[in-house]
C-alpha cells in the first residue's frame, strides 16, 4: 500500500517528525536521571528496567530523528517513529484510564506538561503522520525505481 | 536499502549509541527525593503557592471538623478507596461550583491528596485552584494516599455523601 502525494508534503512531514524526535531526545540525553523518574511514574515497566529504557529510548529518538532527514533511511525511520509514537500514545492513555496523574516526560523537564487526552491525541496524530511518511515515501521510492528501470531500458535499446 | 535493512541499521545505531552512553555515564538514577517529601515532592515547574503537610500532621488533625480532606482523583478511584471522610473533587474538573467553594471556605484547613504519582501533580493543581477561589489554607498531603495507607491510617470506600454534587472530571 502506498500514497501518492506531492513530494513537498512528505518533506514537510519528515521535517516535523525529525524536529519533534530531536526535540524530545536532547533533554532526556542531557538529564537521564529525571527521565528515569518519568518512566517509573508510568508504572508499565519493572523498576529495574526503567533506567535501561530511559537510557535507550532517547538514543532511538535521536537516531530516528536524524535518519528521517536522509533519503536513504527516511522510510525505516518513519516506521520506527510511528511505532514509538503509537506506543507513547498507548502508555499515556493507559495512565489516564488508570487514574495515574503524571508528567508527560515527552520533552524533558523544561517543557513539561501533564499527561492529558490532548497529549495522547498529539502522540497518536504524530504516529499517523509517520505512517503517512512510510506510505508516501514508499510510493516515491517505487516511482524512482521505475524511473531507473526505464532509464536502463532506454540505455539498453539499440 | 530495503525497508528492513533501514530499520535494522537504525536500531543497531540506536543501541550502539544508547549502550555506549550507558557505558560512559553509567546507569541513570532518578534524582533523590527532597528530605521530608519522600514520596510526593513538589514538582519542579510552576510557582509554589500551597504548603505541604506531613502524614503525621495530617493524621493529627484527622477528625477535626474544621479540617477537610479532598481526594483529587477520579470519582471511580475515590469510590474504590479513600481517606475516611474525605470529599471527592477531581482536579481535572473544569469548574468548582459555588457550593463547593462555600463548603471549602468554611474549613480552617483543606488537605488535598492524590495517588502521589508525578510529584502529586493533581493535588498541587487543585490546591492552587482552591487558593485562587479564596480557600485560605489549602495544603498538599505529602506522600498522598499511598503514604496514608502505608501508615495504616483510616480509609474507607464508597460514594461521597457529603459532596455538594456528584463530581465528574
Amino acid at each position: 500500500m502506498s500514497v501518492r502525494v506531492h513530494p513537498a508534503w512528505v518533506i514537510a512531514a519528515r521535517g516535523v517528525l525529525a524536529l519533534v524526535l530531536l526535540w524530545a531526545a536532547v533533554p532526556k540525553l542531557l538529564d537521564p536521571g529525571a527521565f528515569v523518574t518519568d518512566v517509573e511514574n508510568y508504572r508499565l515497566l519493572p523498576a529495574e528496567l526503567a533506567p535501561l529504557f530511559a537510557a535507550l529510548l532517547p538514543a532511538f529518538e535521536l537516531v530516528a530523528g536524524l535518519a528521517l532527514l536522509t533519503r536513504f533511511t527516511q522510510r525505516g525511520a518513519a516506521v520506527l517513529a510511528a511505532l514509538m509514537l503509537a506506543a507513547f500514545a498507548v502508555a499515556m492513555a493507559q495512565a489516564r484510564m488508570r487514574g495515574i496523574d503524571l508528567r508527560c516526560g515527552c520533552f524533558g523537564a523544561a517543557l513539561e506538561g501533564e499527561v492529558s487526552w490532548l497529549t495522547v491525541t498529539r502522540s497518536a496524530g504524530l504516529a499517523v503522520l509517520a505512517l503517512f511518511v512510510v506510505l508516501a515515501s514508499g510510493a516515491s521510492d517505487k516511482r524512482a525505481g521505475r524511473a531507473v528501470d526505464s532509464d536502463a531500458e532506454t540505455a539498453s535499446d539499440p | 536499502m530495503s525497508l528492513l535493512n533501514q530499520i535494522l541499521s537504525i536500531c543497531a545505531a540506536s543501541l550502539a549509541l544508547g549502550l555506549g552512553l550507558l557505558g560512559v555515564r553509567g546507569t541513570p538514577r532518578p534524582p533523590p527525593e527532597p528530605a521530608g517529601e519522600a514520596v510526593c515532592n513538589a514538582p519542579s515547574e510552576g510557582a509554589k503557592v500551597a504548603d505541604w503537610v506531613s502524614l503525621e500532621e495530617a493524621h493529627a488533625s484527622f477528625g477535626d471538623p474544621q479540617v477537610l480532606f479532598v481526594d483529587c482523583r477520579s470519582p471511580r478511584l475515590y469510590e474504590t478507596g479513600h481517606i475516611a471522610g474525605a470529599l471527592s473533587l477531581p482536579a481535572e474538573r473544569e469548574e468548582i461550583s459555588a457550593a463547593w467553594i462555600s463548603l471549602l471556605r468554611e474549613a480552617r484547613t483543606v488537605i488535598t491528596y492524590c495517588d502521589a504519582a508525578g510529584g502529586c501533580a493533581s493535588s498541587v493543581r487543585l490546591a492552587e485552584r482552591l487558593h485562587a477561589v479564596g480557600v485560605a489554607d489549602a495544603r498538599i498531603l505529602t506522600g498522598g494516599l499511598p503514604g496514608w495507607l502505608a501508615q495504616g491510617y483510616p480509609a474507607e470506600s464508597g460514594e461521597c455523601p457529603r459532596c455538594p454534587e456528584q463530581s465528574e472530571p
